[in-house]
């Protein structure tokens, strides 16, 4: 959807009544999505059916629903009961203001997800294009494959100014995926392509597995001690590593909030360079061509 | 009409249009990324025996450029995008992939100055970068996707080099031009770098010739059979008495000012800048007039008449 066809779609705000802040169940947020909404009119709004644990429910009964100047933009409340919110979603933006539930923008192709405050696990799964942020942490598995999909993130950009949970980026196939803070166990398990960040901690056994790709570590403390078995018996070690690239990528970084300093002092700095996955796999299987970068003291 | 008591020939230039590319060549500091910019644009004075017409475009900051480095933007003139693909794979991999801590980046559409009815379709083309120069790292390269951009990083022996994927060839113009012709070559020489290096301060221009200035100007044949320039008698001075001359009486020597532009409005505006720098200052009053090379009209399809082009 081109951004002349955004400006025709209309805004909406969602203000939580009662049923939804003491209702019960999973709500499916995939009729969610600021795309559809916008076209329809506020009237049709109210009547549209949302699926609130086994019932199904006009938006009216859980929504007082407010017009926006904003075109193409959606606002709703958050809670972590939500699954599957902006599910495939192209364009406009979506803002939850709170948590932004499970699944948060599954197989989004388009447009930004905006969550003011957490989110569940699957955040981004199988995304292909289009941005997410998160203003807190996620659960684990963000850009990870949605149901039987193989691939996880396949594009676009998910941005996570918390921590995040284990398994971040699990088979992510391409974009890129930023966490500001922590990541729980293996991040970039089964990496095939693409670009993860962790901005702190030392997380365990990063990228097991992993084909290709790229998994930056900001944390300066992270290699505190070059001796110790870490990343772990998947990599090997590359030694000191400086390239231009690293500009292009923590610049990248800096525009999108997740710096605390000039990224063309940070890519000057020193950075450890770890090949992998080099354990066996498939025979004839070339391995190695993923790549661990750490940034050390 | 006169610019600082010089006269201005109702004549015009007659130019082509011609397809350019356009990138952002970076390095660790601006001395090896000029090295590098001046080795990828060599060799590439006229497309008459070359197989592009290239030149620096401007000097780039730190924040200009894509990875914030110092740069230098260059540009190259072909007829198609074909043959510009190819003499940029072959420039770029020998000149630039070669030198010193240098990355080559699309230099986009940016830069741009206005724009007129004159002006030809950009109608951008994709040519392949690094898409194709990539190979050189036997099977080692890796790509990166930024945002919609691609890059591929290229192992080296001094670390990596990073070039963008593709980059587009626009439509734009070759061969504006304009002659000072002048009473003493000395007067002409500094006339000519004058204008020369205003132009080069000009966004979406270049001039292509050694040091900007032209002091063989061709025109099209020749006697000779399976020559497709000779020189251009009607202004050498020592041909005066034997050709129909477009010299002034006393001119002893004629300098050409070759300009390729990203449109009409850039060649327009730098044909503009640079008579007014050449008919103003040291020795100007040995300029005798300024003159344009044409081929009768019938050639190029874009016409600077040099009357309009300074009104």
């Amino acid at each position: 959807m081109s951004q002349p066809e955004v400006q025709n779609l209309n805004g909406y705000r969602f203000i939580a009544k009662d049923a939804f802040l003491q209702g019960g169940g999973i709500i499916d947020g995939d009729v969610l999505r600021p795309d559809e909404i916008g076209k329809l009119t506020p009237k049709e709004v109210q009547e549209l059916l949302i699926r609130q644990g086994r019932e199904r429910l006009p938006l009216k009964e859980l929504f007082e629903i407010e017009e926006l100047d904003s075109k193409g933009v959606l606002e709703i409340p958050g809670s972590p009961r939500f699954k599957t919110l902006g599910m495939k979603m192209e364009a406009g933006q979506l803002v939850v203001h709170g948590h932004g539930g499970g699944f948060l923008g599954q197989e989004m192709k388009g447009g930004e997800i905006l969550v003011q405050g957490d989110a569940g696990s699957h955040v981004g799964a199988s995304m292909i294009s289009g941005s997410i942020r998160i203003e807190g942490s996620v659960g684990d598995r963000a850009g990870a494959p949605s149901g039987s999909n193989k691939y996880g993130q396949n594009g676009g950009k998910i941005i996570i100014e918390g921590d995040a949970g284990d398994e971040t980026g699990f088979n992510m196939r391409r974009g890129l995926l930023a966490v500001k803070g922590e990541c729980g166990k293996v991040p970039g398990y089964g990496l095939l392509a693409g670009t993860i960040y962790i901005g702190k901690g030392r997380p365990t056994l990063p990228g097991l597995g992993m084909v290709r790709g790229t998994i930056l570590i900001g944390d300066k403390d992270a290699q505190a001690d070059p001796e110790a078995d870490w990343p772990g018996a998947h990599t090997n070690d590359g030694g000191l590593f400086t390239a231009n690239f690293l500009r292009l990528l923590y610049r990248m970084l800096d525009q999108e909030g997740c710096l605390e300093e000039k990224p063309e002092v940070i890519a000057g700095q020193a950075h450890r360079f770890y090949s992998g996955d080099h354990l066996p796999k498939k025979p004839g299987q070339p391995m190695g061509r993923g790549e661990i970068i750490v940034r050390v003291k | 009409m006169q610019v600082h008591s010089t006269p201005i020939d109702d004549d015009f230039a007659e130019a082509f249009g011609m397809r350019y590319v356009r990138l952002i060549i970076t390095a660790a500091n601006p001395n090896w990324a000029t090295i590098a910019a001046r080795e990828a644009t060599g060799f590439a004075s006229s497309i008459i025996a070359c197989d592009v017409e290239a030149g620096i475009e401007s000097t780039l900051t730190e924040d200009q450029t894509p990875d914030g480095r110092p740069g230098i933007s260059i540009l190259l003139f072909g007829f198609t995008k074909d043959s510009l693909e190819g003499s940029i794979l072959k420039r770029i991999g020998q000149c630039v992939l070669t030198c010193a801590t240098t990355a080559v980046f699309d230099g986009g559409s940016s830069m741009e100055i206005s724009k007129s009815e004159h002006d030809p379709e950009p109608d951008p083309q994709e040519v392949s970068l690094g898409e194709k120069l990539r190979f050189f790292g036997d099977g080692y390269q890796k790509s990166k996707a930024f945002e919609e951009q691609r890059i591929w990083r290229i192992p080296v022996m001094e670390g990596e080099f990073v070039i963008q994927d593709k980059t587009h060839a626009r439509r734009g113009i070759a061969g504006g031009n304009f002659l000072i012709q002048s009473k003493c070559p000395q007067a002409g020489l500094l006339a000519a770098e004058r204008a020369v290096e205003a132009i080069s301060n000009l966004p979406g221009v270049i001039t292509p010739f050694p040091g900007g200035i032209a002091r063989s100007g061709s025109k099209v044949g020749s006697k000779y059979e399976g020559l497709k320039a000779s020189t251009y008698d009607a202004f050498c001075p020592s041909l005066k008495s034997r050709v129909e001359t477009k010299c002034d009486p006393e001119t002893q020597c004629v300098y050409e000012i070759i300009i390729n532009g990203v449109n009409y409005e850039a060649v327009r505006n730098a044909s503009r800048v640079g008579i007014h720098a050449a008919c103003e200052g040291e020795g100007s009053e040995n300029i005798l007039r300024i003159s344009a090379g044409n081929y009768g009209g019938n050639l190029g399809k874009f016409h600077f008449k040099l009357h309009e082009v300074l009104s």
